[in-house]
This record gives C-alpha cells, structure tokens and sequence, in this order.
C-alpha cells in the first residue's frame, strides 16, 4: 500500500472551488490517491506540475459548468415564478400593474429631467460659451433693484478690446419686434427674429444647409434661416442668394438670404427662427450708440472664452472693467467723476451657457426658463411612486409568505442552500419587473404624447435607439427587481424548515410589524401628495382672484401701428363709434409686463435733495390709462389734457414710490421732482397696484406721458364681444397693413404669468393619483391576505354572533390606524415643503389647516374605501365554510 | 451507521427548560428497518429531525458513519444530508408549482446532476414505482396515495441510504397505506435503511425493531 501524501494547501483550495460533484469527498479522495502516486514515482516537482494541469483542464469545464447551471436555474426558476403568477391572478395582477405604473411614471419623470439637464448641451465648446447678465444694486442698502439677462451694446466690443488673451469671440444678439417679412405677395410677421454678429456664428456651431457660416452676417441685409423658415418662404429650393423684403411701417428694405441652417433642437434657452446679421441695424442707431449707450440694456451677450482660460480669470477682471468704462462714460455725459465707484451698484455676471436654462431667472429673459426645483421635486416623486410600487410589492410577498413556506421548506430538505432560494426569489422579482418594465414601456408610449403636450416639450422615448435610455432602462429593471425582491428573498429563505413543516404556524405573521411600516410610508407620501395639490390650487386660486387694484376683465391688447400716433384723438374717435368699445390706452407696459425699465429719479427739496437712491419702475402712458385699468387716484389728479405742460412736467407715483420716498399722501402732491430727463412735479398719487406677478412685491413706480408707444388696451363692454373684435380687427386691417390680427385679452396674459405653477399644479396632481392608485393596488391586496389570514378567526366569531358590521371594523380598524399614523409622519413633511414654495411668491395664500384635515380625510375614506370590498366579502361569508376551510 | 449518545433536547424559555429528549442512546445498522413509536408529543419526530440533520440536539453526541455530526458545520450538514439522506412527511409536502416529474427531478438539481443522467434518474423511478403516465400532472389532480407515492419516489430518487419517515400513513386510508408500507419493506430488502415514526402497530410489524419513546426517555 503507498503512502499517502497531502495536497499543499492553494492547490487543494483551487481544486476545491473548481470541483463541482455530488460527491466532492470521493472524487478528491481520487485526486489524493493520484497525486501521491505521481509524488512517489516521479517526485515533488512532477506532481506538482500534474496537479497544476489538472487544475487548468478543469477551469473549462468549471465555466462550462457554471454557466449551465446559472443558465438552467434561471429558466427552472422563471417557469416556476410563471407557474405561481398564473396561479395567483388578483395578486400577480396587483404586483404587476403597479410595478407598471411606478416604472411609467419614474420613466416620464426622468425623460422629463433628461430632457431639462440637456439644454444647449449640443452645442460644440458649450463649456467655453458665457452668458453676460448685468445687476445693478441700490445704493441705499446694496439691495438688487434690477438683474437683467441682456447688456448695453459696447460691452460686447469693450471686453473684445480690453481682454484679447482671454476671450476668443464675443457677440451681441438684439430682439426685433413686430417683424414682417414679405416674400413676393405674402407677408409673415416673424417672432424670432434676431440681429446677430458674425462672430455669433464663430460661437454657436451650427449646422450649415444651405450657404456656409463664413461670412454669412458679415455684410449688411443679409439673413440666415432655419430650416422651417427656408421651407415656409421657399419651398424645398436652395434659397442662398434669393430676396426677402423687411417691412419697417411702410418703408421696405431688401434682404439677401446667405444661409440656411438646420431647425434648432427643443432643448436651448434660445430658440430663434431667423438671424440678421448686426450690421444692418449699425446706421439706423448709429455707431455712436453702440458704443455709448449703457442705459440701453437689450443687448443678449455671449462670450466665447479661448481654450485653457479660466471664467473666473475674466470674471475678476469685470469690476475693474466696468469701473474704468462707467467712469468715464460719467465723466463725458456729465462732465464730472462719479461719487462713487461704479462697481459698487453696477456687477456684471457671467453666466455659463449650460447653467442658463435652470439656473437663471432674470428679468428680460428670452424665453421662461425651467427651473433646477423642479427638477429636484419632480425627481423626488418619480423617486417616491416607485418606492410605493416597490413597497406593494414586498407587503404582498411577505404576507403571502406564509403560503409559501411550504415551497421553501421542502426545497431546504431536498438539499437546496439558501443562496439558491434567495437566487430563485431575486429571479422571481426580476422576471415580476421586467414584465412590468415591459408593460411600462408599452404605457410610455401611449402616454407620451399627451406628456409631451402637457409640459410642452418634444421628447422621444427610443428603447433601442438611445443608449442612455436603454441603459437605463436595464438600470430601473434591476433595482426595482432587487429593491422589491430582497426583503422577501432574504426573510423567505430564512426560514428553518423543520419549524415550517412541523406545524401550522405562519412566518409571515412576525413580519407584520414591518408591513406596518411599510404600509405607514405609502401612505405618507400619498398624503404628502394630497397636501401640496391642496396648496399648490389654492395659491393658484388666490393668484387667479386676488384683487389686483385694477379691473383686468375685457381688457383686449393690441400692437399699435405708427399710423395711429400720427392722429391719436381721431384714430381712438373712429373706435369710440362701436358701443362695445369703452375705453383706450397706448402704454408702452401693460399690467402683467415686467417693470424693466427706469430712468433715475431726484428729488429737489427737502432735507437732502439730489438722486434716489433706489429704483423706481417708469410706466409710460396716454392720458387715458388709469380709466382703462380704472386706478384710483388717492391724492391730487391723474395728468390731463387740459394742461399743457402736464404732458412732460407731470408725474403720478404710486403709494409705494411716496412711502419710500419718505413723503405722505397730503405732501407729495405738487412736490417738485426730476425724473430722467424731465423736470415737472409729482401731480398726483395713484393706489398701489399688483402690476407685476404676484412673485414680485409692489415696487416704487411712475407714470408718465409718452405720445409715441407701442401696445394699445381696449376696454370692450361684456356683450358682444365677437362683433366688437370683428370691428377691431378691420380697423387694425386699416392700420397695420400686412400684418395679421394678433390680439389678447389680459386676463390670459396674467394667466399665462402663472403658467409654470400651474404646470406644476397639474404635474403634483397627475402623480399624485398615480401613487394613490399605486398604495391602493397595495392595500388591496394586503386587506384581502389579511381577510384570508383572519378567515377562521372570523367564521369563530361569527358563530359566537358577531354581526357583519362589528366584523368590518375589526378589519378595518388595522389600518384606519396606520394612515392615522400616516398622516402625522405626511403633515410637517408638507407643511415645510408647501411652506417653502409659498416663500418663492411675494404673495401668498395661507397655509390652512382645513387642506390638511381635507386631505387626512381623502386619505382615509380611499383605504376605507379600498379595504371595504375585502372586509365586507370576508364578513358575509358563511362561517362554516370558513372554519371547515381551516 | 447511527449512532447516538445521551442525545438531549431541550427548548428553553425565560426561566423553564423544557425537555422534548432527554438522554437518548440510539444504534442503527445499516439495513435495518425501525419504527419509533409514542403517543403525541413524547418527541419522535424530534428524534427523527435530528436523525436527518434537520434540528440540532441540544446535548449528546451524534455520529452518522462514525462521522461527528454534532460537530459539523452547517454547511456540511446540508452536504451531508443531501448525500445519505432522504424525508418523506405525513403531509406528502410536494411543491405544488412542480408537475410530478418537476418534483422528482428538484433534488436532483440540488445536487447538479447533469441533465442526461437526470432525465434517465427521473425516467427509472417513474417507471419503477409506475407513476409514468401521471408525470405531466401537478400534485393537487393526485390523490392522497399517489402523492404520497410521488413523496416517496423523491426520497428514494438520489438512492439515499437512509430514508426517514415521518408518519407515512397518517394522511391515508388504510389500503394506500399498506400500498405505501410494502413499498417501503421492498426498498429495505434491497438494502436502504428506514426509520419511520408511527401510532399504528400494524405498520411497525413492517420493521425489524421498534423504539418506544416517553416523554422524551427511551422506554426499555
């Protein structure tokens, strides 16, 4: 008999982790065996070698091995995991669906935010590209009075100069208004029409059609058009070289078309149809003004910084800039040094491109910008719904898994390890998600449209053709499985047989406490839910119907034509003819319109006479404005026609303006004041109005007469309402030739004020109703295990007597209970969150109690609602049955 | 190849230990065919739990194949267990998502045998205890005995040498019973040996030897 001689030890572990045999002792006994054999024939050195060939002609076969049995499991397990969804319909459909409509809603949510982090990120170099915005401070109490997204116009060509080394390109971009272009006989009035710098094209790299960006605005009258455009005026055709007429009253002006460039994506702060080049609008301002003019504020500025430069390198040269140029800009217009620094009160920002569109909120915004909160909140409940669903899911697999026990006991006593019951659990729920991720995909689709019209976006959901989407897709299958499918994978497969298979105990029942929790946060959320639809439509009904100091009602808003200043008196006669016409204002604002600009104030008697030292707004008018909006004037009189001076010395200031100035109502009247250029005095005190959103507080404003101004509000009687406005339009038709009828009423433009909350409103409350309708699917399920759970303790007490109702409160109680509970977590959850969004507003309805208690009670009469179908058909069943079943 | 020493068992509340074994001392040959018997609750199916490894004792000490089980670990036990050791329970406790031929092959997968091997394991023992043409069926269409038959069938599939029975009979009429008993005496001729508890004195005549247990002593 030969000795025996032992496997050194890594060699004896590596076999042992390939080894893969029912019987691992016998066949290493084998290798023992041969290992000493080749050890006392051949030595050490061979038979270590053997055993190392040994191990790599294993490693094959080990692979081959694992991946057949991961593989066969895998399929044993989704046939089983079939089996069981099959078999138990109500709870599968429950499980299913609701996964579903977590999934759809986390799908829509996050496409949403895709969608809102991509802006302007197509842009080559985005990272490179700023923005200009310009503060300005009081100097009282270096409190912001103005923050304006544009610049004045020789900023743009001052910092190209000063600071070469660090910027590569910087351009300037200014809005036209009311721009008709006409092409042969049509006519189309433009909206996004903007002047730009070649350099602009040198920033933005945009994709070139027709033409190339080269020299495409460099000359003046040149145009270049989207896509959409192109089509619109041209057809399919090559249009680089043809003419477009610019309309400017009734002076025409020709154009050439140098390029044509692709349709801007949805997803860019700046979305604009058709660019002309700057140079056409140098001579008609004059090249003085561009490079003097720094109260003009309208000028959209983006710098290209060169590569390897730092923002903040140009970002600390900025106050020195501003402080050598507004120096001497003073000093030239009024022949003497400032008082103080200019960069005290005056800061310019830079913005980085990408940042610009959840990030940035200043006035003169081009278009209304998201916002990262929302971002945020709308992550928050996508995240939320699909814990609800995920919740169901481990309520319902943990109260059926009494039910199970069986399964898993006998699997344990047939030799299955708990690794492989928690494998076959986690398949289960993997297989569960990704049916429901499918179903989920399938929701998406439907849904999408309606979502996409909703929050006015156009996002496309490809599977298969992003693979962000994919990715993530795969991403949401696996933690939905595996978040859903831990807590009963790793509770089941815990369970000691013997105990299971012995007696008629439950396990599931000592899980019920953590049911509890669960069931608690679901609803929590829910109610959290409840609670900010509740607040979100009061505050929209408080915007809606606060009484804003004027009458907004029947008030429709036109542009006005130059023909109509050239003889105001009859032009508003001519409208005085139609009854449904009652009154007429030209103003260069209308309530609802940001109060952007103003000229400087100064006081001229008193303690300390000379400029004010903060804001106050300028609204520029006819005489005939506070009629129309009916203001009241407080103190003295609104400007009038009788006097002739009142047209430039004549000034109304609002209550806020007088508070602020230190005056009181019986004082300011007739005090003198200076207000920009003009000198006059303050006629009168108009009541303070909410003429901006009610985002903003009442700030000091004044009016004054402006002959030439460019928005016209009619005030139009109630009644026929249709024929006044056919009347307006013909009269509009004799005025502004060309253009079409584009009119409003005023109601809608403060409507449209609102319009993001509003959005938000309608996002909360369709979520909202998800997640409910996702908790209910839950308690459902849980009130009808728990009903089947109680089925002999109820078919006892029945017998002994009970009536069906004291049965139904037995039931019921449980969980009226839990969402009592619920609401005490939801409340201050709420309650700060609502709190901080009604900061975000000036003013504000309240916080009341009553749509907390409402939505307690919402809450409450859903889950009675839901649980009563299980407790009631559980309370009428026949006892005998009942117990007989146990 | 059992051998038990002053094997006890005890569960222990706040204050009170209460004693289901105490003090036993068992020696099973391979081959032989016992029956444990008791009225309710004096622990033979303890006793017979941790026979099969799935309960630990208390105290005492357990050699299966002069091997130490008191002393392994988990693991081995499940090993160990899988290898020598099949159940079958009063309660048949067939999963009832695995048609008759799913039930048989699971612990076959346990134990990673290689499909072609499985399917003739499978195919023999359908054959040899005449189940062939209910293979496709799922436990709820069988009746008591069948499955109980099935039950069996997968206890004897991974040819244990030990098979522990846990009052077989119990949930049968007394002609499916007897079917059951015979099975089991051919299954010991051919050399498995079997320990099942029972109430029936008529289904113990089936073994070589009888344990009777009392509240938890051997009585002698």
């Amino acid at each position: 008999m030969s000795r025996v001689i032992k496997i050194p030890f890594l060699e004896k572990s590596v076999l042992r982790f390939l080894i893969n045999h029912n019987h691992p002792d016998s066949l290493f006994g084998d290798f023992v065996e041969m290992y000493s054999d080749v050890y006392l024939n051949n030595g050490l050195i061979a038979a270590r070698f053997w055993l190392w060939a040994q191990i790599f002609m294993a490693i094959p076969t080990f692979f081959h091995n694992s991946i057949y049995w991961s593989f066969f499991m895998i399929s044993n397990y989704i046939k089983i995991a079939i089996r069981n969804l099959i078999r138990h319909k109500a709870y599968s459909f429950i499980n299913i669906f609701g996964l579903a409509l977590g999934i759809t809603v986390c799908i829509l949510i996050l496409l949403f935010v895709k969608d809102e982090l991509s802006y302007d990120k197509f842009y080559e170099n985005n990272d490179r590209i700023y923005r200009l915005s310009r503060e300005w401070l009081n100097s009282s109490n270096k409190e912001t009075s103005l923050h304006l997204a544009r610049v004045a116009p020789p900023i743009a060509p001052l910092l190209k100069n000063d600071y070469p080394h660090l910027i590569e390109e910087i351009t300037r971009v200014r809005a036209d208004y009311q721009t008709l272009l006409k092409i042969d006989d049509r006519a189309f009035e433009e909206e996004h029409f903007y002047w730009a710098d070649q350099s602009y094209l040198n920033i933005f790299k945009h994709n070139f059609i027709y033409g190339e960006a080269e020299g495409a605005l460099s000359e003046p009258a040149s145009l270049v058009l989207t896509r959409k455009i192109a089509v619109k005026y041209f057809g399919n055709m090559n249009p680089v070289g043809k003419t477009i007429i610019y309309q400017d009253g009734s002076d025409e002006f020709e154009f050439k078309v140098t390029g044509v460039i692709e349709d801007l994506p949805a997803n860019t702060h700046f979305p604009f149809d058709i660019l002309g080049s700057f140079k056409t609008i140098i001579p008609i301002f004059g090249e003085e003004f561009f490079m003097t003019n720094w109260g003009s504020n309208n000028f959209l500025t983006y710098i290209l910084l060169k590569e390897s430069i730092q923002a903040s390198q140009l970002r600390n040269e900025l106050p020195k800039f501003l402080d050598k140029h507004l120096t001497a800009a003073f000093q030239s217009f009024f022949g003497k040094l400032p008082d103080n620094k200019p960069s005290e009160t005056n800061i310019l920002h830079m913005q980085k491109l990408t940042d610009i569109h959840l990030h940035s909120h200043l006035s003169s915004e081009i278009q209304v910008n998201g916002d990262i909160n929302n971002v945020y909140v709308f992550t928050i409940i996508a995240f939320f719904t699909l814990l609800i669903a995920c919740i169901n899911f481990m309520n319902l697999a943990t109260a059926r898994s009494s039910k199970r026990a069986r399964e898993i006991g006998m699997r344990k006593v047939l030799g299955a390890e708990r690794t492989q019951l928690i494998y076959q659990f986690l398949g289960e729920s993997l297989f569960i998600s990704f049916i429901a991720t499918m179903l989920a995909i399938v929701f998406v689709l439907i849904v999408l449209p309606y979502f996409n019209s909703f929050v006015e976006k156009e996002m496309v959901f490809s599977v298969f053709g992003d693979p962000l989407i994919g990715l993530g897709l795969i991403a949401l299958l696996f933690l939905v499985g595996i978040i859903s499918g831990s807590y009963p994978a790793f509770l089941l497969s815990g369970f000691i047989p013997l105990k299971i298979l012995k007696g008629n105990n439950s396990p599931g029942s000592n899980t019920s406490i953590l049911r509890k929790v669960l069931v608690v946060s679901q609803f929590a959320v829910s109610i959290v839910l409840i609670v900010c639809v509740g607040v979100v439509t009061s505050q929209m009904d408080y915007l809606k119907n606060k009484k804003l100091g004027f009458n907004k009602d029947q008030i429709v808003i036109l542009p006005a034509a130059p023909t109509m200043f050239e003889n105001q008196e009859s032009f508003k006669n001519r409208l005085f003819n139609n009854v449904g016409v009652k009154n007429i204002s030209f103003s260069k604002l209308i309530p609802s319109d940001k109060l952007l600009n103003s000229w400087g104030g100064r006081t001229v008697d008193g303690e300390n006479p000379g400029p004010v030292n903060f804001r106050i707004a300028v609204v520029e008018m006819d005489y005939d404005f506070f009629d129309t909006y009916e203001m009241e004037i407080i103190a003295g009189r609104k400007q009038s026609m009788e006097f002739a001076t009142d047209s430039l010395e004549a000034f109304v200031i609002n209550e806020e303006a007088v508070k602020q100035l230190g005056w009181t109502l019986d004082n300011a009247v007739n005090r003198p004041f200076e207000y920009g250029n003009r000198k006059g005095k303050v006629v009168g005190v108009v009541e303070d109005v909410y003429f901006e959103s009610l985002h903003n507080k009442i700030s000091p404003q004044i009016y004054v007469i402006q002959p030439r101004v460019y928005k016209v509000s009619v005030k139009i009687s109630g009644e026929n309402v249709t024929a006044t406005l056919e009347f307006l339009k013909n009269i509009w038709a004799e005025y502004r030739r060309d253009y079409p009828f584009i009119y409003s009423f005023l109601d809608e433009e403060f409507n449209e004020l609102y319009k993001s909350e509003q959005r938000l409103g309608n996002i909360f409350q369709y979520f909202s109703l998800l997640a409910i309708i996702i908790a209910c699917l839950g308690l459902f399920g849980l009130a009808s295990f728990i009903a089947e759970q109680k089925t002999k303790e109820i078919g006892i007490r029945k017998t002994l007597g009970a009536s069906v109702g004291s049965i139904v409160y037995i039931l019921s109680l449980d969980f009226v209970k839990l969402v009592l509970i619920a609401n005490i977590i939801a409340w201050p959850i709420a309650y700060f969150a609502m709190g901080k969004w009604l900061g975000t507003f000036a003013y504000a309805a309240e916080l009341s109690v009553f749509t907390f208690v409402i939505s307690a009670v919402i809450a409450l009469a859903i889950a009675l609602f839901t649980i009563s179908f299980q407790s009631v058909k559980a309370a009428i069943t026949n006892p005998i049955d009942s117990i007989k079943y146990e | 190849m059992i051998k038990m020493n002053g094997i006890e068992k005890y569960y222990k509340n706040k204050l009170v230990k209460t004693y289901v074994l105490r003090n036993i001392d068992v020696d099973i040959e391979e081959g032989e065919f016992v029956s444990i018997m008791g009225p309710s609750g004096s622990g033979k199916s303890t006793l017979l739990h941790i026979m099969g490894m799935l309960d630990s004792p208390s105290g005492g000490e357990y050699f299966f194949y002069d091997e130490p089980v008191h002393r392994f670990s988990e693991r081995k036990l499940s090993d160990l267990h899988k290898q020598y050791i099949g159940f079958v329970f009063q309660q048949y406790h067939l999963i009832d998502e695995l048609t008759v031929y799913e039930n048989l092959e699971t612990p076959l997968l346990y134990q990673k045998v290689k499909s072609k091997e499985r399917k003739g394991m499978v195919a023999d023992i359908l054959d040899r205890f005449n189940i062939v043409a209910k293979q496709d069926l799922f436990p709820n269409q069988l009746s008591g005995g069948h499955q109980q038959l099935v039950a069996v069938a997968r206890a004897v599939i991974t040819s244990p040498k030990l098979i522990l029975a846990d009052e077989p009979t119990g949930n049968l009429h007394s002609s499916q019973g007897k079917e059951i008993m015979e099975l089991l005496k051919q299954l010991n001729d051919d050399g498995t040996t079997i320990v099942q508890v029972t109430h029936s004195e008529e289904n113990a005549k089936y073994a070589n030897r009888t344990i009777n247990l009392m509240d938890g002593w051997i009585e002698q």
